[in-house]
């Protein structure tokens, strides 16, 4: 009985909650309804088997299916009002009867029927008006090929089977008509036929307008991507509803904090509604209309409006925050929603796990040394690859590792071939980091590329930037392009925000009257000529000795690659996610002493530096696998620093 | 909407009664299905009834609110129930007595007549004391007896009983206003069920409360004659009891009056609302006027004279609009939790509101929440279920005037603003709220207060990020509290001193003053943040621009004139230009602005407080100059700092021993914080509670240490100018601080001890103690804190070697003396002749050195 439950649960959820809401209307807003998707979403085989979407022939393929959607949230609009039912009458038998207006944005009636507007009732008023957060989600910005191939073989292959097992079969059934499905397997496969069928009015319909629309849209506007999408890039932005139980209450406070928050990354559960195209017959009839809407002129001017054509709508029925420093690596069970971290593991699980990957870290060295011969480097890499902000400890960030990296040297010839290494970095990073992202910080970029996501109040939307991005983003700022010009304010501005991004990892959105603060984890590595137009924790001068290759100085086969790269990926995944243990006193003694020591033979150093120290040996520690700092690590930290600093 | 509906009947009252009788009765029966028995019964009551049953009219037909009322009535037993139950027994008991036919609201037990009675009522026998606000601490007991309070305040209440809305009617009628504020509060405090009435039900009162308050008017000033022709009173009620969270709003509020605090960030230009459309038939030009219902017209769809379709057609210039605005209000930032965007509402604000207030403005607005169905799909076989929601205005309160934290000075002349306001016939507030903050929040702070570690706690909480540096922090504190303004009559020469302290942290760079000053102008009333490298004279001050559309001329005002009343914290002081500073010298006394340009002379207040920091000449502090050479700033701007500390990034190893044990605990994860700390908002509530209601004065005994204390430091100044002298700013300086901490106990008198912990911040600012008065350098040794242990017992043993030394000799002995004593005694070496120096000057204060002798005191 569950079985046949569950599968309708996956393949038509709208009836599923159509059961319950005729079991009870309370079932609507007391949670009972997400309760059951949840329990069904534990099985963590049914959870892998409901497809993910991303683009639109996506969502034509599994409208009205339970699926799943990974994204980060780019803005939030206002929270709507909308019936959580409607009275719909027939006109010929005078019957009423109540229709789910809940998880859907149109509600169709039949032939003879019509919707009684003023559907006051006072036996159930409460359940009449109810408000939905709407989010406008983006596809994860910066994201890596690996992670989203990774993702597509995990999840996406049985829909194909499926596909090809379904025979084309008549359409006798009309779509709306939910209630006569006795048997599921049925169900499905008309479904599938309507989908067909509809996938191919939609592409119609989306032909048309374009049309409509005259040329070419501006997709760039209308998406509104921190960086500009890639051509071929097939994913789309969602509108996604979210109905209740989001909101945890804060305490102190009667205003609850939200946990869906801007800049999150977030896997959505719910479904793709029909798509309903624009009617563009019944423009004599918006014309009558207006007479009605005169009282209300130029009340929604500044409301979006988005094509559903372009940007799809998505209902959801529960959700999960993924952990942004867990790349791509979503085999977990969708246990709890609101936990941001995995389940913590045990100390001997953790310990078992570095011990699993300390003999990678030189593989990784190799790999870097490689493409960029220069072993001082390639170790602040690594702790630039794996450090993340573990802690916003009273207003200071900790974990924080911005590097830069200076190319300057005299040799006319190496400083040529050095131009190369913001590239070189991109290319490691692509297949060790699961975001990663080079900004090309010329006069043009700086001055016309949008860097701060600002509050455009006309369209009531922020238009995003530079540096709207989810945390655990690696963000190359390549200064080697710079040329000779004028910086406008706005690059001024922009260039303030990524310093400050850098050395604090805060971010302030620009809300035109006031700014407001968001804390992230953007992790920037520099590469400059010299001085850098952005200041970064740590600074890393490249041997003028070393020698560096764009393809790599030895060429392994693809399958060795592969391998290695998803050793690379499992070692700053782990590194990431351990959880560091304090030292014991013998070794904090330690280190105080040693900056009470070095304080006394210098006393211009200050105390900035014992925070960086503290910081590296950590970052040091971990990239051995050791979750601890000891003595020992201690003091090849400070050796390490004196050959840093002897090269600058 | 309502109102206007209201008032376009009452003008067209007597022209139309009888047509219009008879044409809503068919009306509401044909509408309404439902609501088709109690609409007859309404429409008998019409017949019996003279004028009010046209209002009754008015009030049943947007069928929104018949919506709402069941919606309320749904609540009703849960939520107000003992209220509501008074109110059912009331209504029993009069059926009973008077037995007629009652008027209720539909779908309530609400008796319109009684409503009116106690409306009227409430108009005629409001009474309240003068405009003084409470003060509610005004004694020593006031503390511990909140109740004895209350009844010295309703003996107040018997000597300046007046009857508030009765006089504002005279008014009304006098200045031929358009409005009656009403505040809510009183009417809580008057007549509790008429409160929830009034806010649950609005669709009802108000244009019933609109209509009674316009017949009492009319009975009270009966019109001269039949020209006489009066402005319609509307009734603006404002001040809720509670102000709902813009994050909070949601469909339970729907048909409420709600308050609500935003940032305005756009206002429409105003748009023409169709009242009344009037319809003409192409063909025989019979023509029909149609009415708005539910915020539409509709459109009749066939001639009713000649029958044919689709002919009718909209004449623009017969058809009725008023005024209306749409403006834009969104969160203010200190409401958006961390980490979330701003939410944002819809206001429509009607006639005399348009344009009172403008973007950027704060403001507290008082409205009836509403949600108008939006169709987008405009087949009828799909219909999509959304809501826009707005807030039909009826109150715009600009709450910039008067945040939290200003002090008395300030809220005379805000009253004063205010009654101009009222006066000019602009909707100001004839009253002020007396309270911010709730009954149960006062009692926690006032408890709060009462803990004898108050002072530390406070100190802690204050950027409890930052660590160490007490004294600084106790510093600004002070500056956060505030000293009194002191204001003398103009009988004893008129003038007022500032009671704002300004404070200069000049230090080594990495001393975290930076973020003291973000912390401190995030919690500070206003708190402006500039950088001294950016800011120029005029955008300190204020400069005048042309407004591009009316080509006048505007001030503008810059960062200090917009922190009037609070704390602008200026960083990088020193890398400021000389130009723009010097402009600070009128502010910082003076606390004004003056402006001559382009034609416009004026002088804007700028009551702030400011907090700089500055980095020292070379960068860091060089031990080897004086402290005025190394501060390098000009001595007049320094002697309006009543506080400047030197935060000294000084190796030594205590210090750094302590500072490494933080910095080490910070990394470890999850760290413990070694105290407890207030939550900020605490901290801000108990800092604009202070401000706002204590007012300490200066008992005798204080008066005469803060003579000494004054004395003393002039003594020590010197006059050179390699030290910075004490100057009778000083004096002045010391009152404030000593104020400022009385006020964080919430004490009414400055006690000595308040005054002793002020010369002791003061000293301990510019490092006093360990200035050498000569040379007008650091004694960089002598700095309290750089001491090691062992060293302050060797110095502690050698002041007892002295003092027998010292005794042994009646007329005074030299160092040198001293120093062979000493050798003769123990073994000294030479070395240690500085331990011997720093064992003196601890010793001053028993121990006088003049002529080059040190002997004892007498």
């Amino acid at each position: 009985m569950s079985d046949i439950n569950n599968i309708s649960s996956l393949s038509n959820p709208y009836k599923v909650i159509n059961e319950f809401y005729e079991k009870s209307r309370d079932n609507l807003t007391n949670g009972v309804i997400v309760q059951h998707f949840r329990e069904l979403l534990a099985d963590n085989d049914v959870y892998s088997s409901i497809p993910l979407i991303e683009s639109i022939t996506d969502c034509d393929l599994h409208q009205g299916k339970l699926v799943r959607l990974r994204c980060m949230i780019q803005d939030v609009f206002e929270p709507q009002l909308y019936n959580v039912e409607y009275k719909i009458k027939n006109n010929q038998t005078n019957e009423i009867r109540y229709e789910l207006a809940k998880y859907k944005d149109y509600t169709n009636i039949r032939e003879n029927e019509e919707f009684i507007l003023d559907y006051f009732n006072s036996n159930h008023q409460q359940q009449q008006c109810m408000d939905r957060n709407v989010l406008y989600c983006i596809p994860i910005p910066c994201q890596n090929k690996w992670v989203s191939k990774r993702n597509d073989s995990t999840t996406n292959s049985n829909n194909q089977v499926n596909k090809k097992k379904r025979p084309i079969e008549d359409d006798q059934q009309e779509d709306d008509d939910i209630n006569n499905n006795n048997n599921n397997n049925n169900s499905e496969i008309i479904d599938n036929n309507n989908n067909n069928k509809k996938i191919k009015q939609n592409e119609k319909e989306l032909k048309k307008n374009n049309n409509n629309f005259g040329k070419e849209i501006d997709f760039e506007k209308l998406y509104n991507y921190p960086v500009p999408a890639n051509k071929e890039d097939k994913r789309v932005p969602f509108i996604v509803k979210v109905y209740d139980d989001y909101e945890i209450p804060q305490p102190g406070s009667d205003i609850p904090i939200s946990v869906l928050k801007v800049s999150e990354l977030v896997e959505f559960v719910g479904i793709v509604p029909q798509f309903v195209p624009d009617d563009h017959s019944s423009n004599a009839e918006k014309e009558r209309n207006m007479m009605n809407m005169l009282g209300l002129l130029s009340f929604d001017s500044d409301q979006q409006t988005f094509p559903e054509s372009l940007v799809p709508l998505f209902h959801c029925i529960t959700f999960k925050l993924l952990n942004p420093y867990e790349n791509g690596n979503h085999e977990f069970p969708f246990n709890s929603t609101t936990s941001t971290t995995t389940t913590p593991a045990t100390q001997t699980e953790q310990q078992q796990k570095l011990d699993s990957i300390k003999s990678i870290r030189q593989e990784l060295v190799d790999y870097i040394l490689n493409y960029i011969n220069d072993p001082l480097f390639a170790e602040y890499f690594i702790f630039y690859i794996i450090s993340k902000v573990y802690s916003y400890n009273s207003g200071i960030c900790l974990g924080n590792f911005s590097l830069n990296i200076d190319i300057n040297c005299k040799d006319k010839e190496k400083q040529k071939q050095f131009k190369d290494i913001p590239k070189i970095i991109e290319r490691i990073l692509e297949n060790v980091v699961c975001r990663s992202y080079r900004f090309e910080a010329n006069i043009d970029n700086l001055n016309d590329f949008n860097i701060i996501p600002t509050k455009n109040y006309d369209e009531n939307r922020i238009v995003s930037g530079l540096l709207q991005l989810a945390k655990n983003t690696h963000l190359i700022i390549d200064e080697t392009t710079i040329s000779e010009g004028k910086l406008e304010s706005q690059a001024l501005k922009g260039l303030a925000a990524i310093r400050n991004v850098s050395m604090l990892q805060k971010i302030e959105y620009d809300f035109i009257y006031h700014p407001i603060e968001f804390q992230t984890d953007i992790q920037i590595i520099d590469v400059s000529v010299g001085k850098p137009l952005v200041d970064c924790f740590s600074k890393v001068k490249i041997n003028p000795t070393a020698t560096t290759n764009i393809n790599g100085t030895t060429t392994i086969d693809m399958d060795q690659n592969q391998s290695l790269f998803t050793r690379l990926q499992k070692y700053v995944n782990i590194l990431q996610n351990t959880v560091f243990q304090p030292s014991d006193s013998q070794v904090t003694d330690h280190i105080q002493n040693d900056f009470v020591s070095s304080r006394q033979k210098d006393p211009n150093l200050s105390q900035e530096i014992f925070h960086y120290w503290l910081t590296l040996s950590r970052l040091m520690s971990l990239s051995f696998g050791e979750n601890k700092i000891s003595i020992a690590r201690w003091e090849s930290m400070k050796a390490l620093e004196n050959s840093r600093t002897s090269l600058l | 909407m309502d109102r206007l509906q209201l008032f376009s009947t009452l003008r067209s009252r007597k022209e139309k009664e009888e047509r219009e009788e008879g044409d809503s009765d068919n009306e509401s029966n044909n509408n309404n299905n439902n609501n088709r028995i109690d609409k007859s019964q309404a429409t008998k009551k019409k017949e019996k009834k003279g004028k009010e049953k046209e209002k009754e009219k008015e009030k049943e037909t947007p069928k929104e609110r018949q919506k709402d009322v069941n919606e309320s009535f749904g609540d009703d037993d849960n939520e107000n129930g003992p209220i509501d139950k008074d109110l059912m027994t009331a209504a029993v008991s009069e059926i009973r007595e008077e037995k007629k036919v009652v008027e209720q609201f539909w779908g309530t037990n609400i008796l319109v007549e009684d409503v009116k009675k106690r409306f009227i009522h409430f108009i005629e026998n409001f009474q309240t004391t003068s405009d003084k606000r409470r003060p509610l601490i005004n004694d020593d007991n006031g503390n511990d007896n909140m109740d004895q309070e209350e009844d010295g305040d309703q003996q107040q209440q018997q000597q300046k009983k007046r009857n508030l809305y009765m006089e504002h009617l005279q008014v009304i009628f006098n200045q031929r206003k358009s409005y009656l504020n009403v505040n809510l509060r009183h009417v809580f405090d008057f007549d509790r069920a008429l409160y929830h009435q009034w806010i649950r039900y609005p669709t009802e009162m108000i244009p019933l409360l609109d209509y009674e308050i316009n017949i009492y008017f009319e009975k009270l000033y009966p019109p001269e004659s039949e020209l006489d022709i009066r402005p319609i009173i509307e009734i603006r009620p404002f001040n809720l009891k509670t102000i709902t969270p813009m994050r909070n709003l949601n469909p339970s509020d729907i048909d409420q009056i709600i308050s609500i605090r935003g940032l305005i960030i756009r206002c429409s230009s105003v748009i023409p609302d169709l009242k009344m459309a009037f319809f003409q038939c192409a063909i025989c030009e019979f023509s029909v006027e149609v009415e708005i219902k539910k915020g539409k017209i509709t459109e009749p769809s066939q001639c009713d004279n000649c029958k044919a379709r689709l002919s009718m057609a909209l004449i623009h210039n017969r058809c009725a609009f008023s005024d209306k605005q749409y403006i834009k209000l969104q969160e203010t930032p200190d409401a958006i939790p961390e980490g979330e965007t701003p939410h944002t509402v819809a206001l429509f604000a009607y006639d005399n509101l348009i344009d009172f207030a403008k973007p950027g403005d704060r403001v507290e607005i008082t409205g009836v929440f509403k949600a108008s169905p939006m169709r987008a799909g405009r087949t009828t076989r799909t219909l999509r279920s959304i809501y826009k929601t707005y807030i039909d205005t009826l109150h715009i309160k600009r709450t910039e005037k008067g945040r939290l934290g200003a002090s008395d000075s300030s809220a005379e002349q805000e009253q004063q603003y205010e009654q101009q306001a009222t006066e000019e016939g602009e909707v100001g507030e004839e009253e002020q709220d007396i309270l911010e903050i709730s009954k149960e929040h006062e009692r926690e702070l006032i408890e709060l207060s009462k803990r004898p570690d108050i002072y530390d706690l406070i100190t802690k909480s204050l950027a409890p990020s930052i660590w160490e540096m007490d004294d600084v922090k106790k510093g600004i504190l002070c500056q956060l509290f505030g000293g009194a303004n002191k204001k003398f009559s103009e009988s004893s020469g008129g003038g007022r001193f500032r009671g704002d302290i300004n404070i200069l942290m000049c230090g080594d760079p990495g001393t975290s003053k930076s973020q003291l000053l973000s912390f401190v102008h995030k919690i500070a009333p206003r708190g402006i943040y500039t950088s001294g490298k950016g800011s120029s004279a005029v955008g300190l001050t204020a400069y005048v621009t042309r407004d591009p559309d009316t080509r006048e001329t505007v001030l503008e005002s810059g960062a200090l004139v917009l922190s009037d009343m609070g704390i602008c914290c200026i960083d990088e002081f020193d890398k400021m230009s000389d130009e723009t500073r010097s402009i600070l010298h009128e502010v910082m006394e003076q606390q004004t602005v003056s402006v001559a340009k382009a034609g416009i002379i004026c002088t804007l207040n700028a009551r702030t407080s400011i907090l700089a920091s500055a980095n020292p000449k070379e960068s860091r502090y060089n031990p080897k100059m004086s402290v005025v050479e190394n501060i390098k700033l000009p001595p007049t701007l320094l002697s309006r700092f009543d506080l400047i500390y030197l935060i000294l990034d000084k190796a030594n190893e205590r210090t750094d021993r302590l500072l490494a044990k933080h910095l080490v605990s910070l990394y470890w994860e999850k760290p413990d914080v070694p105290f407890a700390t207030l939550p900020k908002h605490t901290l801000t509530n108990y800092i604009s509670y202070a401000r706002k209601h204590v007012n300490p004065e200066i008992s005798d005994d204080s008066v005469s240490r803060l003579v000494n204390g004054y004395l003393r430091m002039r003594n020590l100044g010197g006059g050179g100018k390699r030290t910075i002298s004490a100057t009778p700013r000083q004096l002045e300086s010391l009152i404030r601080i000593s104020e400022a901490h009385a006020r964080i106990r919430f004490s009414k008198v400055v006690e000595p001890l308040d005054v002793e912990e002020a010369i002791r911040l003061v000293n301990v600012a510019l490092q006093q103690a360990a200035i050498d008065p000569t040379t007008g350098t650091i004694d960089m040794d002598l700095i309290t804190t750089g001491k090691s242990a062992s060293h302050r017992d060797a110095v502690k043993r050698m002041e007892s070697l002295i003092s027998e030394v010292i005794s042994s000799s009646d007329t005074g002995i030299s160092f040198e003396n001293i120093m062979n004593e000493l050798n003769k005694k123990q073994q000294i070496q030479q070395q240690q002749s500085d331990v011997v120096r720093e064992a003196l000057r601890q010793m001053e204060v028993d121990v006088e050195f003049s002529n080059g002798l040190y002997k004892f005191k007498s």
